[in-house]
């Protein structure tokens, strides 16, 4: 009993003490409780807001794919990598970035370019263009194609807005056209909004 | 303190207590046949469904539109899939199946109701199944090592807790004075990783947090699952196989200590390492590089330790291959140990973050050093377990080499392209498209060594379904000698 109580004590000590310190410690100083979230930064009111409607799906949809298993969404600081020189942000992502959302898919990996601020620089065409066929856009490209959430349908009226603009044999047949379903609307509604165009006062853009 | 105390005297060599340890040991083997075969058997199949996975993964990487056409088949859920079909079933099944032989063995005592620890893996492979079909119909999580979603944590729990429950308890009723090496590290893994679960399934699944404290509480965890568990029972593996197949002590045992208590108070703080650069305050980080620093300490003990107990035993590495795979093992252990102390440094940790240097010491770590050790485990275990000799002892050698050839063929490319990469990536004038072309060059790399990694596993299959094939047979028919014998003589 005495070697077990002494086994024991140490990986208490080990696994304990690290959680109070970084898990709790540490997630009280990265949570809404102690960063403010509506601000006031050289002149302009800054209000952050969780991701509501379509674009709260879309983050889901995000998760659901496994698109953080290429991508990161996380500016790191000049002088630490080349993020800012890349385009890939205008300012380093802090804490308060993150601090309304109820999921955070920082990622580990970029087989792709960073996200976090991909929306100030596609649009909602481009994006659905690259996730249909990512090798339209650039032939080197080794992303995947998406192109399981789009589907035929009858042309009624008018043609959709979202349409993908297809000729040759990729092209839907004559009276249908191809359109994104429900889940990549929304997944481009929620990459539409990662956009890093607010200052915040730990984390200003530099221009 | 005797838990961490000088190194055991080996037990009296008398030769009636010689043979009444060899009765113990023999009566320890037959009760544990159920629950160990369960837990092999599953992790096996498990070994056979990420080798068709990672295939997958890996191929994928350069050819996007291979086998494309359904989101559960896409890349995006094929590589957390395989990681946790490798993490959740091969590796830990081996784990539980060789922690529990260990720590009866060494303490002397039959495990007791081996029939509930079936039941133990049920729960625990059963909740690894529904979370793959999690996994693939879109259940997933964000973090690394928690691929598997929230709702099945309960139920693996539950498993994971009766087998460290009757670890612990094996620990308590061992029938000998000397506690070794193995059980500390044994006993410490089986207590940390119940308890590192339960705190990252609740801080992430039932009261879960906003913002980046989800990914501290990920990567804290994950840092603790590979070096608390894998890591600690990696160690007892080695601590306990070493001395038996080289026939040799190890080395310098008396320092054994000190890596442990590196290990079990440093283990769950290094995690955070990987979140450098990232939206967090500079302490946390820091505190997770330091903590790699100081496992320092562990790698170095014990990887040298095993490594030189190995060399030293004069002629015991030749013609030995469950011993070479214990050598493969503790040299990973060793550079994967260093990888995971540097690699974090902010100055590497610039160029490296984000790459698929990342990968290679991931695989060093999970393959290289926990699955190949594992290898050696059960290379030695079973035949005893089962008294059954291993039917194609050949292909023990011939697993050997496939997967030290697959080995080298994924970690160095994938460091090297890695730190290509990196480089790359911090270059602005550089277009992605280059990054790109880079990388993916190197992964091929990958691709190929998992082939021969694949090729091991069907050797080690061949040989485990044998074996099993083999003792039913004389089982159920124990004079099959003589029946054979009576047939040939008919036949002739
Ligand atoms: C196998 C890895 C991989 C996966 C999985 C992946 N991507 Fe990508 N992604 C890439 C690569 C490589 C590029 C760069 C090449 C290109 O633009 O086509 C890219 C580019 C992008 C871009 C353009 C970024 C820019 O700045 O030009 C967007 C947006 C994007 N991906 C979104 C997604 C989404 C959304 C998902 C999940 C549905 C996803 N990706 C899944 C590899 C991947």
């Amino acid at each position: 009993m005495k070697q077990l109580f002494t086994l024991f004590l140490l990986v208490f000590a080990g696994v304990a003490c690290s959680w109070v310190c970084l898990l709790l410690v540490g997630s009280g100083e990265l949570s809404a409780g102690k960063l403010e979230t509506s601000l006031t930064v050289a002149g302009d009111d800054v209000v952050l807001e969780t991701d509501l409607g379509l674009a709260a799906r879309g983050k889901q949809v995000y998760r659901e794919l496994g698109c953080v298993q290429c991508h990161t969404q996380q500016v790191r600081r000049p002088g630490y990598g080349g993020d800012l020189e890349r385009g890939w942000g205008s300012r380093q992502t802090v804490a308060r970035d993150y601090v309304l959302q109820d999921l955070v898919a920082l990622g580990n990996r970029r087989i792709g370019p960073d996200l976090a601020d991909v929306g100030s620089r596609r649009d909602a065409e481009w994006f659905y263009r690259h996730l249909y066929d990512p090798s339209s856009l650039a032939d080197w490209s080794t992303s995947p194609s998406y192109a399981h959430l789009f589907y035929d349908k009858e042309v009624t009226d008018e043609t959709s807005p979202t349409a993908l603009k297809l000729e040759g044999n990729d092209a839907p047949d004559p009276g249908f056209e191809r359109v994104p379903n429900f889940d990549a609307r929304a997944l481009v509604a929620y990459l539409e909004s990662l956009k890093l165009d607010y200052d915040l006062p730990e984390s200003k853009r530099v221009k | 303190m005797t838990v961490i105390g000088p190194s055991p005297q080996p037990p009296s060599r008398d030769a009636h207590g010689a043979s009444r340890l060899s009765a113990e040991i023999a009566e320890v083997d037959r009760s544990i046949r159920l629950p160990f075969l369960f837990f092999i058997l599953s992790g096996w199949v498990w070994l056979l469904a990420a080798s068709f996975f990672g295939y997958l993964t890996f191929w994928k990487a350069h050819n996007p539109e291979f086998l494309n056409a359904q989101a559960w088949i896409s890349f995006g859920r094929v590589a957390p899939a395989f990681n946790a079909m490798l993490v959740y079933g091969f590796a830990c099944n081996f784990a539980f199946g060789l922690g529990l032989w260990i720590v009866s063995r060494l303490g002397r005592v039959p495990v007791r109701y081996p029939i509930l620890l079936a039941v133990a893996a049920i729960f625990w492979n059963g909740g690894v199944n529904i979370g793959i079909f999690g996994i693939l119909r879109g259940d997933l999580n964000v973090f690394d090592y928690f691929e598997l979603p929230g709702y099945v944590a309960p139920i693996i729990l539950a498993g994971l807790l009766f087998v460290s429950v009757w670890v612990i308890l094996a620990f308590i009723n061992r029938r000998s004075d000397a506690v070794y090496a193995a059980q500390w590290y044994l006993v410490a893994g089986f207590l940390a990783f119940p308890w590192i679960f339960l705190i990252a399934a609740a801080m992430l699944f039932v009261y879960p947090t906003a913002g980046v404290s989800q990914p501290l509480v990920a990567n804290w965890y994950a840092g603790s699952l590979l070096w608390l568990w894998f890591g600690s029972v990696g160690a007892a593996l080695l601590y306990y196989l070493i001395p038996k197949l080289s026939g040799k002590p190890i080395l310098a045992y008396d320092l054994a200590r000190f890596g442990f208590l590196a290990l079990v108070l440093a283990g769950a703080w290094t995690g955070t390492a990987r979140l450098s650069g990232g939206p967090f305050p500079a302490w946390i980080i820091t505190v997770g590089i330091a903590s790699g620093l100081l496992l320092l300490v562990f790698f170095l003990i014990t990887g040298i330790n095993f490594l030189g107990s190995m060399s030293s035993a004069p002629g015991a590495l030749s013609g030995n291959t469950v011993l070479q795979f214990a050598f493969v093992g503790s040299l990973s252990l060793l550079l994967s140990g260093l990888a995971s102390a540097l690699l974090p440094l902010r100055s590497i940790n610039e160029v490296v973050q984000f790459t698929i240097v990342g990968e290679a010491r991931h695989f060093l770590l999970l393959y290289g050093f926990f699955s190949m050790v594992a290898f050696a485990g059960v290379y030695y275990a079973l035949p005893r377990i089962l008294q059954q000799d291993w039917p194609m002892a050949f292909m023990i050698p011939a697993h050997l080499y496939t997967a030290v050839i697959g080995l080298l063929l994924v970690v160095f490319p994938l460091a090297l392209g890695g730190w290509n990469q990196g480089v790359a990536l911090n270059d602005p004038s550089i277009p992605f498209a280059e990054v790109v072309r880079t990388a993916t060059v190197w992964m091929l790399g990958r691709s190929l060594g998992w082939l021969f990694i694949i090729f091991g596993h069907l050797a080690f299959s061949l040989n485990l379904v044998l074996i099993l094939v083999e003792k039913c047979k004389s089982v159920c028919c124990p004079d099959r000698d003589y029946a054979e014998a009576v047939k040939e003589g008919v036949g002739s």
